[in-house]
């Protein structure tokens, strides 16, 4: 037993002389213990810099669907609902919910189509979301399928109900999310 | 720049021990910290990238069950209402099961042919167990007092529970 313990002082003793006399020479012992330690730091440091940006991303992507779809659910009335006696600025609160290209596409079908045919005959209509589900996305753009239920009534007292289906994109907008485009399927 | 003040890393001192055990010790804690954080957000990404594959599994799940019945007929086999059966939890199946003959012998007399498919699907809630699911699809009718198919667009809430790492349907219903 003692002589172990004693061997095994005297190796650490003659160890730690090596390392003494190795230092400020070529690599030796503890040349190498401190080029471990560096390549353990380089490795932790990686592997954080690494997890940390792939775990911050696939979070930010899961907050940007949550974030789209309950703007989708706001905005997709908005954009299809208007009233004829407040025709004008419902129509510019829709073209409100939009951006991009969409912005001008459907800002061009308000006025060309929309406003004539509703000031002609008195058409009011209401959208209504029945339910809407996240199809995919990610930071940048989020698809969202939303079954809408349409409310029309026109001057001549007629009521229509009807059902759709459409998948919106929303894009991200200073810090919110904005209808990019909006497609029946 | 001013002269750089010179890092007393080993070279410096010669036989003292203690400043090398005290920088053994600050690295260790460094690598371990790092290597700590490493670990977690590796799997908190894990995690993410788990819930967008079961995601994508709730959404298939539930469409095939849609599928199978939208996409059916007088000469539907045993084979695919079988299907459809195990695609269903047992209170669901069940109800299934309750209606499926009765099902059969009215699609057999009414020579009904129906196709259809899925052409979207939207995650609606998403628990790790649990999930909500709308599918839009369209397809045709055709029966015997109908001279050719009509086409038909369906909407449809499907409510989904893990069991076994499979989905199972648990409850459907057409949204009006």
């Amino acid at each position: 037993m003692s002589t172990d313990v004693e061997r095994e002082v005297k190796d650490m003793e003659e160890e730690e002389a090596r390392e003494g006399t190795a230092s400020g020479t070529a690599p030796g012992v503890g040349g190498r213990i401190r080029l471990a330690a560096v390549g353990l730091v380089l490795l932790s440091s990686v592997a954080a810099v690494f997890f940390g940006f792939q775990a911050h991303r696939a979070e930010a992507e899961a907050n940007a669907r949550t974030d789209a779809l309950v703007a989708a659910r706001e905005r997709v009335p908005k954009l299809l609902s208007y009233d004829a006696s407040t025709l004008e600025t419902d129509l510019e609160n829709a073209r409100a919910q939009t951006t991009g290209d969409f912005a001008a596409d459907y800002g061009e079908i308000l006025d060309a189509v929309v406003k004539p045919q509703a000031k002609a005959r008195k058409i009011s209509t209401t959208a209504m979301v029945s339910a809407a589900g996240v199809v995919r996305g990610d930071s940048e753009e989020v698809v969202v399928l939303l079954f809408l239920t349409q409310t029309t009534t026109s001057g001549k007292g007629g009521t229509t109900v009807a059902g759709s289906r459409v998948e919106v994109t929303m894009t991200p907008v200073d810090g919110g999310w904005k209808i990019a485009s909006l497609k029946p399927v | 720049m001013g002269e750089r003040p010179k890092l007393s890393l080993g070279h410096g001192k010669k036989g003292t021990d203690a400043p090398i055990t005290l920088r053994a010790a600050v690295v260790a804690v460094i690598v371990l910290a790092l290597f700590g954080f490493a670990g977690e957000r590796a799997l908190s990404w894990q995690d993410s990238r788990n819930q967008l594959d079961d995601q994508k599994a709730a959404a298939a799940a539930a469409s095939a069950e849609v599928e199978g019945l939208i996409d059916i007929s007088g000469s539907t086999s045993e084979k695919d209402m079988a299907r459809l059966l195990d695609g269903a939890t047992a209170d669901f199946r069940s109800e299934l099961e309750g209606q499926a003959t009765r099902l059969q012998k009215l699609l057999a007399d009414n020579e009904v042919k129906a196709t259809g498919e899925v052409v979207s699907t939207g995650i609606v809630k998403f628990a790790d167990d649990k999930a909500t699911v709308i599918v839009a699809a369209t397809g045709t009718v055709q029966n015997r007092s109908t001279k050719e198919a009509e086409p038909r667009s369906y909407r449809l809430k499907v409510d989904l529970v893990r069991s076994d790492d499979k989905w199972l349907v648990s409850g459907l219903e057409f949204v009006a």
